[in-house]
């Protein structure tokens, strides 16, 4: 309201709208930006501080000659700042080279190992999200009683059990004994199964852990005792008041987890040789493909920095309190 | 090193369940197809291009899709591969004869034409090739005399030229204007149909090969990274045949079919005296020696896939073997008493592929008052260790001898350039080195090499451990054959129903 008598204008809708997501994206964009420059800023002083790749490029059977050569050849006999700068210029132009190892563009390869690690980290957050989320609220419901403690449990154990360890322990089982699932490889729906038992199992437990806590906390404020009081049913008050109040927390690790599990990628990668970024970023580790490391690197850091922008707004929408008090 | 109990109880844990795995009863897979062979490894070449797959993952790749003019046969001989006939038309000069009606996997015919080519990228001084280049001594051109002859000239006199060749796989030239690092097309008994980098190559057997496929007509080389999921692999029947397991865990696998072959190489700790200069001291370098109980560091670091080695690097059937030389006996009490009064403190630098070994050998050391501990290093790093200097006293390390068949291949002993360390500080046997390294006379030659062998066991040049074996695990249903150079030949393996 403005002065007495005086009727401002009031400001279009669309403006608003318009100008607080340019500032939204702006303030992703930036994040995004500092983000991967950091990430790669560590990681290209990480590479040259791990071992020479001319080295490995020689081998044993070459001579300190043969060395010098290919150093001059890869320009890493170059000062360390001009190397740096050279380098940032090619992120920034997405250029990271071509695989030294077999000539394919860095970038390309890396990109056409993704879908099959994004597949497996949505299969993992679904998965445990729609078996997690009722678990907890069925502990949560149960509190006190025999389900109830035996879930938390179950849960408490789930969080302990490293992914490798399952990994070996399911392999034997499912691949070995029983002979119903592959051990190893990727491209058919079977081949995902074990993979994401092995993700899941602790995103799974923290989300029944979660979920539990944050319902029995619902439980007990006045909004559901009044539903109560005012003769809803249990089932009710659970479902569609407590659990609601529950989530954007078991969201906020989902987004947090999302991170968390792309790195676990890379032990369950290898383990079943899965055909994902993990397993193509521990071959050129282990090759000394810079190229590939680098796009590697910084394709994921672009997924975890988008995974948390959209984990920004699904919070705002689930709970309107969150845009509140960013809006001051 | 402080090792938490929660870090034992995760590594004791792990072990356990990777025993589990490993001494699991399964079925005695027979793989999904008779004339398929699938062949696995903790991993495969990163590269179809011959130039850089020189690995022994490489080698198998190699062996299967490509030819070289020249290979090794049964006891080291050369035998005629795309080459039937080669003459030495001077000290510099060899002339070949190539093998007519040969076709490239594409269609083209194999010629001088090609080996031309195959020679001229060689020496085109790319990074990529460094490797290769270092392992073709003075190489220096070739040129085509016919459509069937060659002639391959050298920088200098070159005793081993041919050995050198058995590593130049001829490419079909017309695939160089493309990736042949991601594409094949060669002369050997299989063609390339399917290749995901660093994780599966798919085979078809070529009808149009010189040396075709008695059996098999389809083929798959598999890198299953983890030892745990390439045992399950193999226990299931999900795969034929693997190698690279560790030597304990092929071991266990007792309801397969375990070939062990020598890995022409010798386990060793070359001594830096640049790093530490007590080991100027040949009492100390003989102490180490007989520190070292070789037949238990067999058994227990290689799982009895090695041999114990008799005081030199090349094993018999090796050009310059010594059978008269005897191995340094196990003898801590004269190894204590030849280090008496020496403080010494002596770390083992090497890859964690050795690290069970160089701590084997470090326990050894540490029994005789020797204080030692192991720093793994990463490859680049470990290789930079070998070439220029270490920082480090001791490194473990395998002397590949393999891929040349010769001591040339060891050229860490033979001479060095100004600001390079030496691993062995003898002047008498840098000079036999560089002698065998001209010498043209193959009598002559191989006296010479016996005398390295005499000089570098007289004077303790380093610490001798083993003579290791490769070791390849399959099914009883697979007849897996090798080459004599030790890599699995697919045309000549068989799988039965």
């Amino acid at each position: 309201m403005g002065e007495a008598g005086v009727k401002l204008p009031r400001r279009p809708i669309a403006g608003r709208w318009g100008r607080a997501v340019a500032r939204t994206l702006l303030v992703w964009a930036a994040r995004l930006a500092a983000t991967v420059l950091g990430v790669l800023t560590l990681l290209f002083a990480l590479l040259h501080l791990s071992g020479d790749p001319a080295a490995t490029m020689v081998g044993p059977s070459g001579t300190a000659e043969d060395l010098e050569r290919v150093r001059e050849q890869l320009g890493l006999d170059r000062p360390f700042r001009e190397q740096y700068l050279g380098f940032l210029g090619d992120v920034a132009r997405l250029e990271f080279g071509s695989s030294s190892n077999t000539g394919e563009p860095a970038l390309g390869i890396v990109l056409a190992h993704l879908p099959l690690t994004l597949q497996l980290v949505l299969l993992t957050l679904v998965s445990s999200l729609v078996v997690g989320v009722p678990l907890g609220v069925w502990a949560a419901a149960r509190r006190g009683g025999v389900v109830g403690r035996v879930i938390s449990a179950a849960a408490a154990l789930g969080q302990a059990v490293p992914n490798f360890v399952l990994g070996l322990v399911l392999m034997l089982v499912f691949a070995l004994w029983l002979g119903w699932l592959p051990a190893y490889g990727s491209g058919t729906p079977l081949h995902v199964v074990m993979p994401v038992l092995t993700l899941s199992l602790f995103t799974l437990a923290r989300i029944v852990l979660l979920t539990r806590a944050g319902v029995l906390e619902a439980l007990e404020r006045d909004l559901c005792r009044t539903v109560r009081a005012k003769g809803g049913s249990f089932s009710r008050v659970l479902w569609r008041h407590a659990l609601p109040n529950a989530f954007p927390p078991v969201l906020a690790f989902v987004i947090t987890d999302t991170g968390y599990l792309l790195s676990g990628t890379v032990i369950v990668e290898q383990l079943y040789s899965y055909d994902g970024v993990g397993r193509q970023l521990v071959n050129a580790i282990n090759e000394q493909d810079y190229p590939v490391i680098q796009a590697t690197v910084f394709v994921v850091a672009v997924v975890v920095v988008l995974v948390s922008a959209l984990g920004d707004v699904l919070g705002r929408l689930l709970d309107p309190r969150v845009g509140r008090e960013v809006a001051g | 090193m402080y090792v938490s109990r929660r870090r034992i109880l995760q590594l004791g844990g792990l072990a356990a369940l990777g025993l589990a795995t490993g001494c699991a009863t399964g079925p005695d897979g027979e793989g999904a197809e008779t004339g398929k062979l699938i062949f696995a490894s903790t991993a495969i070449t990163n590269s179809l291009d011959p130039l850089v797959a020189l690995s022994s993952v490489g080698s198998t790749f190699c062996t299967q899709v490509y030819d070289p003019l020249v290979t090794l046969g049964e006891g080291g001989r050369i035998s005629p591969a795309l080459a039937t006939a080669w003459r030495q038309v001077d000290e510099l000069t060899v002339e070949f004869t190539l093998r007519e009606g040969v076709k490239f996997h594409n269609g083209g015919a194999f010629d001088a034409q090609a080996v031309v080519g195959n020679v001229e990228r060689l020496l085109s001084d790319k990074p990529e090739f460094a490797s290769i280049r270092s392992e073709m001594g003075s190489l220096k051109g070739v040129e085509a005399v016919d459509a069937g002859t060659v002639r391959v000239t050298t920088e200098s006199p070159d005793p081993i030229l041919l050995n050198r060749l058995t590593r130049l796989y001829i490419v079909d030239p017309s695939i160089f204007a493309g990736n042949p690092a991601s594409t094949a097309s060669g002369t050997g008994p299989f063609k390339v149909v399917g290749y995901k980098a660093g994780e599966s190559i798919d085979l078809e057997a070529f009808p149009g090969s010189w040396r075709r496929s008695s059996s098999l007509t389809k083929a798959q080389i598999l890198a299953i990274p983890d030892t745990g999921t390439l045992t399950t692999a193999l226990r299931s029947g999900d795969v034929d045949g693997v190698f690279g397991l560790p030597p304990a865990v092929s071991a266990q696998l007792s309801s397969f079919t375990v070939q062990a072959t020598s890995a022409g190489s010798c386990a060793i700790l070359s001594m830096i005296q640049d790093v530490e200069p007590k080991l100027r001291d040949k009492n100390i370098r003989l102490a180490l020696n007989l520190a070292v109980d070789n037949e238990e560091f067999v058994k227990e670091g290689l799982s009895g896939f090695g041999e114990v080695p008799a005081g030199q690097l090349l094993q018999p059937g090796y050009t310059g073997y010594d059978p008269s030389l005897q191995g340094f006996a196990y003898d801590p009490d004269k190894a204590k008493s030849l280090l008496a009064g020496t403080d010494l403190r002596l770390d083992i630098a090497t890859t964690a592929l050795f690290k069970q070994q160089a701590e084997i050998t470090a326990g050894y050391l540490a029994k005789v008052g020797v204080k030692s501990e192991v720093v793994i290093q990463d490859l680049s790093t470990f290789v930079t260790s070998l070439l220029k200097t270490s920082k480090v006293p001791l490194l473990y390390w395998q002397t590949d001898y393999f891929d040349l068949r010769d001591i040339a291949s060891v050229a860490r002993f033979g001479p060095q350039p100004a600001g390079v360390q030496s691993h062995f500080e003898d002047k008498a046997y840098v000079e036999l080195f560089a002698a065998a390294q001209e010498e043209m006379d193959p009598g002559k030659r191989e006296e010479t090499i016996r005398e390295m062998a005499r000089r570098m066991n007289e004077e303790v040049g380093v610490v001798f451990l083993a003579w290791p074996k490769t070791v390849y695990v399959h099914s009883k249903k697979t007849d897996l054959k090798l080459t004599p150079s030790g890599n699995v030949s697919m045309a000549e393996s068989k799988k039965s129903a």
